[in-house]
């Protein structure tokens, strides 16, 4: 590891005072802030309240609270403007390094928290790991493996050219030995323009004396073997903290790095389609939205960029929203995505403090836009804000928070405000049982409880992964037939057309079939496994009570159990990677064209096929699977544990000296109950399901 | 019912050499098109054009809609969009256009539209075919374009150009230079010249020689004239201020003047200054007031 603390004299200088109107649109994100103030504050109330046990069941409830960072994830082509558009949501023009040609390579995390501006800054980054490494310099990636399976010699070739200049390239800049620098961490206490620019921007390939702008020397010096950027800074213009992720655009000649943002796309939630207006919705952009908008209940938000670039918003924009409609009426797609017109680059000249310097034709289509829109109720207001908000900036935030706080923030304020009520209402059991003093009704040791409650434990834990294990391998046979029967029925498809049509023509089939099918099943197998998991957790909870009960009598009548939830499960994404049969490619050609014979067509199309779904049956059939079963266990534990931690400290009050002693006292001890009780009412609050009031539709 | 049929029907008595005009959808085809042609008969907009490929050439002007199955049926000029994209394989143009006199023109449906088969690019190009492929400068040479031309690439004997279109939407010197490097480097051997252009001010450039010049459409369609006549074609320039002092660029749109037998009277150089235009501009309303946002929506 590596680290540096802050060196640079150059550090950003060029931040502008965040102006108010900059959290236009933000307001549902800032009455979750509030909410979430409120938990944070009674959580500390009550971690102050309760004895020890029970303080750990708390504290890590408010760690829980604290890790919760909702993120956006930016995906589109290849420059439709990801970056300066993540750089007009951070509020900070030129944040991220942008350019007219390929630029972002990496996946980069700006973790924006509110507070003064530069401030905190840091920034860490990840090497890829040596099989990753491997896996792209060996086999190529994914184009490599593809050409690979075809036998394709002439493509392979070309990949491996470039390979080499890959290599080279890494070689001449990072020196012999760069391979040890796989599987690195590197961390600065700052960053600026030329550290990004040498670990998350592709460089230029193309020689280029002429240009003396920046460093460009150490420009992608890491680049090509960095995986992922996290970058830590502050904003005063968030009311809550988040996560605006950049990534590498799709559609790129260099196509290696597809997994990549199919990875970032598995653990996104919450996903920002960017495209460009003078071209919107290709057959790439319809792939890309339908991989995002497939996963149950990861809904699609589509920004369309460079509306200062069009010569007529006025009618233009209204044309191209029927348009992309249609598309995705037509193509199976998200028929009510929400889409929000705007321009990064208007938003990035507000936040440089340059609207003079937009240009001709652009400020022909600003005031153009700025009449047909209808903002009136600025008309007051200084060109700056007007600008701001003719960006549209206000509103994909204002779609964004909304997001955020239905989809990730409400139901984890929820869940530990749930908690919260267990821990609580178990601390008024424990001080009940305090009161009675010797007289409480406890009828187990302290250590039978516990070995009671451990054996419930591997029981449930035993019954709920066994139950899990069944609906798995109902689910693998059922992916596997419908892979059987895919390859099967291509494979007859393909002796179909050798039949009729020979083969100087080249066939082709589409692997949506086999989506479809795959797709379906997993949905099947998410629904029982979900259901299953509730049904364990609600008997887990039962037995829970029961021991309560046995344990410590009335006392514990007032506990308030909820039964854990079942988390949503991660999205099947891989089905989206892209096999043979996606690419009508010159390599398909060329296999098409080296094989000869229906037999041999036939045996190695089964073969090119079943190779090539390998990958992602694998992935979907038991690393995925394997994933979630710990993950329901997970829950289950936790909830355990939770338990324990309460239990405990309801034993320990029994014979509790300081707490007589605390009682005998008697004012503070009362105080302390009404305090919990407030509390209580408090998480009540927030587990119910609460909405933004302000929100219009 | 497939795309052979397609080159059945193209009866020409004699063959003309044929621009094919080629490239993402919205890239600009129809728009270069229309210059060409001096006159505007096909749509041009900033979404996909549902239209099939129009073929374009010299004769009284009429324009018919040939179907799957090879009926041939008149169809309005100023109607192509009216033609029923599951039944036309094909729209033919006739038209008395000047570059017609040298060429045909086939105006091809733009790639990556989800709603256009991917068969549609097999099997256009023949042997008398000159591919003019269009590049979008803000996005240019994607992927999805490479893949194209990886399989058409070897089905071309002509010489094939490649436009980045749009390249006003560069906003300095310095990104075009950058993207026209990065090109040239990606494409190497792929095209015989790139020509940056801006097809929008060609387009209404009318008889202004500067703008004419300015836009890169004078020294591609240079180009093309001499490669439709046999001459050798001009070496690209490689900076634009070699061409605005070029002397005046035969010109596409007009390229009667090439008939002429050699030698061609030279033409009267006509330096320009880089970026004075003679003709009226149209008024742009600038941002540079204050009030004039302000008081917008009134
Ligand atoms: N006119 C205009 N230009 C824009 C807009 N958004 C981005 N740009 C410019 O377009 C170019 C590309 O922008 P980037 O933000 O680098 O695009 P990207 O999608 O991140 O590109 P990659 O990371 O390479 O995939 C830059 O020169 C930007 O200044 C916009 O709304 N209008
Ligand atoms: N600014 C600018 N706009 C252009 C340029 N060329 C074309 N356009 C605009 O881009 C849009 C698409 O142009 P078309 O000529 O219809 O494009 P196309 O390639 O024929 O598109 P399809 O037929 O749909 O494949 C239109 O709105 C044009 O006005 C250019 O050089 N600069
Ligand atoms: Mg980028
Ligand atoms: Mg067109």
């Amino acid at each position: 590891m590596n680290i540096e603390t802050p060196i640079s004299t150059d550090e950003p200088t060029d931040v502008v005072a965040q102006p108010q109107f900059l959290t236009a649109g933000l307001e549902p994100l800032e009455a979750f802030s509030q909410r979430v103030e409120m938990v944070e504050n009674a959580l500390e109330s009550l971690e102050e309240a309760t004895g020890s046990a029970a303080r750990r069941a708390v504290t890590r409830l408010r760690k829980e609270l604290d890790a919760f960072e909702p993120a956006i994830t930016f995906l589109g082509q290849v420059k439709s403007g990801k970056t300066t558009l993540v750089n007009a949501m951070a509020g900070w023009s030129d944040l991220l390094p942008s350019d007219v040609n390929p630029w972002t390579s990496v996946i980069t995390s700006l973790h924006l928290s509110p507070g003064a501006e530069k401030k905190d800054i840091s920034a860490r980054f990840q090497m890829m790991e040596e099989d990753e490494w491997d896996r792209l310099v060996h086999k190529g990636g994914r184009l490599g493996e593809l050409a690979g399976r075809a036998g394709s010699e002439s493509e392979l070739d070309n990949i491996r050219q470039q390979i080499e200049v890959l290599r080279d390239k890494s070689r001449r800049r990072l020196g012999r030995k760069f391979e040890l620098l796989l599987g690195q961490e590197h961390e600065y206490g700052y960053f600026d323009k030329n550290l990004l620019e040498r670990y998350i921007c592709i460089g230029d390939d193309f020689y280029d004396e002429d240009d003396t702008s920046g460093d460009v020397e150490n420009q992608g010096r890491f680049a090509d073997i960095t995986r992922s950027a996290d970058l830590f800074l502050r904003s005063n213009s968030k009311p809550f903290r988040m996560c605006l992720r950049d990534t590498p655009g799709v559609n790129d000649t260099f196509m290696m790095r597809e997994q990549v943002t199919i990875n970032a796309v598995r653990a996104s939630k919450l996903c920002v389609v960017v495209l460009s207006a003078h071209q919107a919705l290709t057959s790439v952009d319809m792939a890309l939205i339908r991989m995002i908008s497939s996963l149950q209940s990861r809904d699609v938000i589509i920004f369309v960029n460079r509306i200062d670039e069009l010569s007529d918003p006025a009618t233009q924009i209204p044309e191209i929203e029927t348009s992309i409609r249609q598309v995705l009426a037509d193509h199976k797609g998200p028929e009510d995505a929400q889409i929000v017109f705007g321009s990064a680059y208007w938003a990035n000249m507000v936040l440089a403090d340059d609207i003079k310097g937009i240009s001709d034709a652009s400020s022909d289509a600003l005031l153009k836009w700025a009449d047909a829109k209808d903002s009136s109720n600025l008309r007051q207001r200084p060109p700056a804000e007007i600008i701001w908000h003719i960006s549209g900036l206000p509103d994909l935030n204002r779609v964004v928070a909304e997001r955020i706080v239905e989809k990730l923030g409400d139901p984890q304020l929820h869940k530990i405000a749930s908690s919260a009520i267990s821990v609580a209402s178990g601390q008024q059991a424990a001080n009940k049982v305090r009161v009675e003093g010797e007289q409480a009704q406890i009828t187990m040791s302290m250590h039978e409880v516990r070995s009671e409650l451990n054996a419930l434990a591997d029981r449930h834990r035993a019954e709920l992964a066994a139950k899990t294990a069944e609906i798995i391998a109902s689910y693998q046979a059922r992916a596997d037939r419908a892979h059987i029967n895919f390859i099967e029925r291509a494979t007859h498809s393909l002796i179909t057309h050798l039949e009729n049509k020979g083969d100087s023509k080249v066939w082709s089939y589409d692997p949506t079939g086999l989506r479809m099918l795959l797709k379906s099943a997993y949905s099947v197998f998410a629904v029982r496994a979900q259901r299953s998991a509730k049904d364990h957790y609600e008997l887990a909870v039962v037995d829970i009570a029961e021991l309560y009960f046995k344990a410590f009598g009335t006392a514990v009548e007032g506990i308030e159990l909820n039964v854990p939830e079942v988390q949503e499960f991660p999205a099947p994404v891989t089905i989206a990677q892209t096999i043979a049969l996606d690419f009508n490619d010159s390599w398909w050609v060329s296999w098409w064209r080296r094989t000869r014979g229906y037999q041999a067509f036939a045996k190695q199309f089964h073969a090119l096929v079943s190779a090539e779904t390998q990958d992602f049956m694998e992935q979907l059939k038991t690393v995925q699977t394997s994933q979630i079963n710990e993950q329901l266990i997970a829950t289950l534990d936790a909830f355990f544990e939770q338990n324990r931690d309460i239990m405990i400290e309801i034993g320990s009050s029994k014979g509790d000296a300081d707490g007589l002693q605390r009682i005998c006292l008697g004012k503070e001890e009362s105080k302390r109950l009404e305090l919990i009780e407030g509390l209580i009412a408090d998480f009540k609050h927030h587990s119910a399901p609460t909405h933004w009031e302000g929100k219009t539709e | 019912m497939n795309e052979d049929d397609m080159i059945d029907i193209t009866p020409q008595e004699e063959q003309k050499p044929r621009l094919v005009l080629m490239g993402e959808f919205s890239a600009g085809k129809s728009t270069l098109t229309n210059i060409i042609l001096d006159s505007q008969p096909l749509p041009m907009k900033v979404t996909a054009t549902r239209l099939p490929p129009v073929q374009i050439s010299y004769g009284a002007p009429a324009a018919f809609a040939i179907g799957f199955d090879g009926t041939r049926t008149q169809i309005e000029l100023d109607g192509l969009e009216s033609v029923c994209m599951d039944e036309t394989a094909l729209i033919e143009v006739h038209m008395e256009a000047e570059a017609l006199e040298l060429c045909d023109l086939l105006d091809m449906p733009g790639i990556s539209d989800p709603n256009m088969p991917a068969e549609m690019w097999e099997n256009v190009i023949t042997p008398r075919d000159h591919v003019i492929w269009c590049t979008h400068a803000t996005q240019a040479w994607r992927q999805s374009e490479a893949a194209i031309w990886k399989i058409l690439a070897p089905q071309s004997s002509g010489q094939n150009l490649l436009l980045i279109t749009q390249f006003d939407k560069l906003q300095n010197d310095r990104d075009k230079m950058r993207v026209r490097k990065r090109v040239e480097y990606e494409t190497d051997g792929l095209f015989d010249a790139i020509y940056p252009v801006s097809l929008l001010s060609a387009l209404s450039a009318g008889e202004d020689e500067s703008v004419w010049i300015e836009s890169g459409v004078a020294a591609f369609s240079e180009h093309v004239i001499a490669l439709l006549t046999g001459a050798e074609p001009p070496a690209p320039a490689s900076d634009e201020t070699v061409q605005m002092d070029a002397p005046r660029a035969k010109d596409l749109r007009h390229p009667s003047a090439v008939t002429v037998p050699e030698p061609a009277p030279e033409p009267e150089p006509r330096i320009m200054p880089r970026r004075v235009a003679s003709g009226p501009r149209p008024a742009v309303r600038r941002l540079a007031d204050p009030e004039d946002i302000a008081g917008f929506g009134s």
